[in-house]
This record gives structure tokens, C-alpha cells and sequence, in this order.
């Protein structure tokens, strides 16, 4: 029973990350593949559960789809971090608040969610 | 204080270099650039800014607010007078409430909030006028529209595009009385060029600011882009203004990568707030 409630949590975070690139993602580093699958989620944020945008998004490089920064230097990898972080805490999922990869070069969704799930 | 800043220098290049290939424990943006200085002197300029990566950052959140906090380091510098600095600081930021959306998730998609925050030194690179400052502000991100398909670069937020961005911020400090080894105070350097400590702040005394920047940019086809910036500070205390504008056209070679860039700068910001132009063309390499 604990695999089958991680899995859960697993595939609830990995459709949290969706989202949240959609909303921090550098839309000149997006495929053409990718930038519909984002608008996809624009229109509607329930369009983070679909299989074919997840299927699109969860191979995306997170290092590149999410370069950017503020005006203060802060990087959009950390926006997009703590964003998830939040989301996650919302729905009862506990990541971890240390230790992420920095930068994301190479790291997917699904990576990336094994890595911080606490 | 010479010795710090070789040591720093030395630190700065070592780590990157020494794990290279490794997973790197730092990040950042080296540029080494020719300078004109104030005083018509040719120099090489050097600029860092380095994000350790040491697992010191840390990220927080509750059901209202998310947030990051972590070290940085950024250092300026150059040969004759080129204008200088050094700024080491804890920094984060709070991503203040956003309405909730369909699935009671953070809406993220609209006008988002961030209060940056910070507290560090700056000084120049003899350590003449190091400043305790305490920072927060607010820069706020655009909301994200629908993506153009065929000018997607069109389609950045504003404030987390390179070209469009706006930050408030308010500064309160202590600026310490350091003399150097001949005994003369930071104040009493004059005709510097670049070096010049223009600033009104006074040694031994406390200083608050409000900061001001706006960027906003055009770019060419990915390939060229125009950068101008500008800084205000009001010195509260003092009742004087500064300023610092840049101008830099930067042609990348990979994009993200490498790039040249092409500066004019009026104003040399803190510590020292100097008045003086300075001319550069330059080399950045991201790592």
C-alpha cells in the first residue's frame, strides 16, 4: 500500500510541475510540440491531467524550457520551484525544500519528481 | 585589502574550473570586458556574479505564501579607475498570495507579486567604504498569455523577460569608517576617475534609500539585442539622488551561452555613486 500512495503522490506532483512550467516557462526555449501543449494549459489548467500533454511536457528539459530570470537575478527554475512547493503543500504532498538541482540542465519532470519527493 | 580580492578572484575562477566536471557547485556570469575609464585610461573589466550551489538554498511555503533564500556573490572590478564594487548577500524572495484557481491551486497565470529581499554588504574593492544594507522591494511578473506560435520569444512575462522589467526597493543600513593603510579616510579620495566616492552617505552613520530600476529592451531576431537600464536611488537621509544608466548592445554568439557586449555606462552605482562615464566592449560566457 505505501508504492501505491507514492505512485499517487508521484503522479500528482508530476501534474503540479505541468502546470507550473506552463505558467514560468521561457516560451522561446519551447518546441512547437511543447508551446501547444502549454497553451493547451493556458486555456485550461485541467489540461495538465491529459495524457498527450504530459506525455509532451514530462520529456521537456526543465533547464532550458525554464531560463529567465527577474530583475533581482532570481532564476525562474526557483519561481517555478517554489511554486510547486506551495501547490504540493496545498494537496497534502510533503517535497523537499533543500537540496534541488541547480541548475535543472538534463532534468525532466519525471526525473525531477522522484529526486524531491520527500 | 588587496590580498581579499586576489583571493576572492582566485576562488571565483578555481571552483568553476576545478568541477567542471563534475556536477558544478556554483553558477553564474563571468564577463571580462575593455574599458575606457573616466580618466581616459584603457583597463580590463571584470565582472562575476556567482550563485553558490553548496544546497544552502533553501525554499519555504504555507498555504498563503512560497518563498526561496539563498547566498549570492557579485563583484566589479577593473584596473586603474574602472568603476568597482562587491556585493555579498543573503537574498530571496516571498511570492505573495494569488488567487485560487478552478482546482483551489495558486493562479499563477496572472499578475504574480514577488517581494525580493536581501541583507549584505557592498563595497569597493579596497574595502574603503563597506555598507551593512538591509533590502526588500516588489517586482511584478505579467500574466501569461496564450503563446505566440510563430514569435514565441514575443511571449515572455514581463518582469522574467531580459528586456522588460521593473523593480521598487526600499534600503536601510550602516556605513562603516574603514581607513586605509596611509590613514585616508574613504571620503577624502578625490580625483579618482572612476574611483571617486561621489556618494553623500556618511561614515559611521546609518542610510536608508529608495532604489528604483527599469530595464526595457528590443531585440533583433535572437541574435541582437539593445539593453538599456536604468537605476535611481534617493538617498532619504541626505535628500540627493543618484543614478546609474547602462546601455549595452549584446550580439550572442550561442545563445545563452556566449555573448559580445557593447556598454556605456553614466554612473557607477553603489558604494561610491560616481558621476563618470565609462566606455566597454566585452566578453560573457555563462557557466
Amino acid at each position: 500500500m505505501p508504492n501505491a500512495n507514492r505512485e499517487r503522490q508521484l503522479t500528482e506532483v508530476q501534474r503540479i510541475m505541468r502546470k507550473q512550467l506552463a505558467a514560468w516557462c521561457n516560451p522561446a526555449e519551447l518546441t512547437p510540440e511543447e508551446i501547444t501543449a502549454v497553451n493547451e494549459i493556458i486555456a485550461s489548467g485541467a489540461a495538465a491531467r491529459f495524457e498527450d500533454v504530459a506525455v509532451v511536457l514530462n520529456a521537456a528539459d526543465l533547464g532550458n524550457v525554464l531560463s529567465g530570470q527577474t530583475i533581482t537575478g532570481e532564476s525562474t527554475e526557483r519561481l517555478f520551484a517554489a511554486s510547486v512547493i506551495q501547490t504540493c503543500h496545498r494537496r497534502g504532498i510533503t517535497l523537499r525544500r533543500t537540496g534541488w538541482p541547480e541548475p535543472l540542465d538534463g532534468e525532466t519532470i519525471l526525473t525531477l519528481s522522484e529526486l524531491v519527493l520527500a | 585589502m588587496r590580498w581579499v580580492n586576489a583571493a576572492l578572484l582566485c576562488w571565483i575562477f578555481a571552483i568553476p574550473c576545478s568541477k567542471a566536471a563534475a556536477q558544478t557547485p556554483v553558477g553564474g556570469e563571468i564577463s571580462w570586458t575593455y574599458i575606457r575609464t573616466e580618466l581616459e585610461r584603457d583597463a580590463l573589466g571584470f565582472v562575476a556574479e556567482v550563485l553558490p550551489k553548496l544546497n544552502q538554498a533553501s525554499y519555504f511555503a504555507n498555504d498563503n505564501f512560497a518563498g526561496y533564500l539563498g547566498p549570492s556573490v557579485e563583484v566589479r572590478t577593473g584596473g586603474d579607475d574602472a568603476f568597482d564594487s562587491f556585493v555579498a548577500r543573503l537574498h530571496g524572495f516571498v511570492l505573495l498570495p494569488r488567487p485560487l484557481d478552478e482546482e483551489g491551486e495558486p493562479n499563477n497565470f496572472g499578475w504574480v507579486h514577488v517581494i525580493p529581499f536581501s541583507l549584505g554588504l557592498e563595497t569597493d574593492r579596497s574595502f574603503r567604504t563597506p555598507i551593512m544594507l538591509a533590502e526588500a522591494g516588489w517586482t511584478p511578473i505579467g500574466p501569461r498569455g496564450k503563446i505566440d506560435e510563430n514569435h514565441p520569444e514575443r511571449s515572455q512575462r514581463f518582469g522574467l523577460a531580459p528586456d522588460r522589467a521593473f523593480g521598487l526597493f526600499f534600503q536601510a543600513g550602516y556605513k562603516f569608517d574603514f581607513r586605509d593603510s596611509s590613514g585616508v579616510a574613504s571620503d577624502d579620495l578625490t580625483d579618482a576617475g572612476g574611483l571617486t566616492n561621489s556618494s553623500e552617505e556618511e561614515p559611521d552613520h546609518g542610510i536608508a534609500r529608495v532604489k528604483g530600476v527599469i530595464v526595457y529592451g528590443i531585440s533583433l531576431a535572437d541574435r541582437v539585442s539593445i539593453l538599456p537600464r536604468a537605476t535611481g536611488w534617493y538617498d532619504i537621509v541626505n535628500s540627493e539622488v543618484y543614478y546609474r544608466l547602462e546601455a549595452r548592445i549584446r550580439v550572442n554568439i550561442v545563445l545563452g551561452k556566449s555573448a559580445l557586449d557593447f556598454g556605456y555606462e553614466k554612473g557607477s552605482g553603489v558604494p561610491n555613486f560616481n558621476e563618470g562615464d565609462q566606455f566597454s566592449t566585452g566578453l560573457t560566457m555563462a557557466f
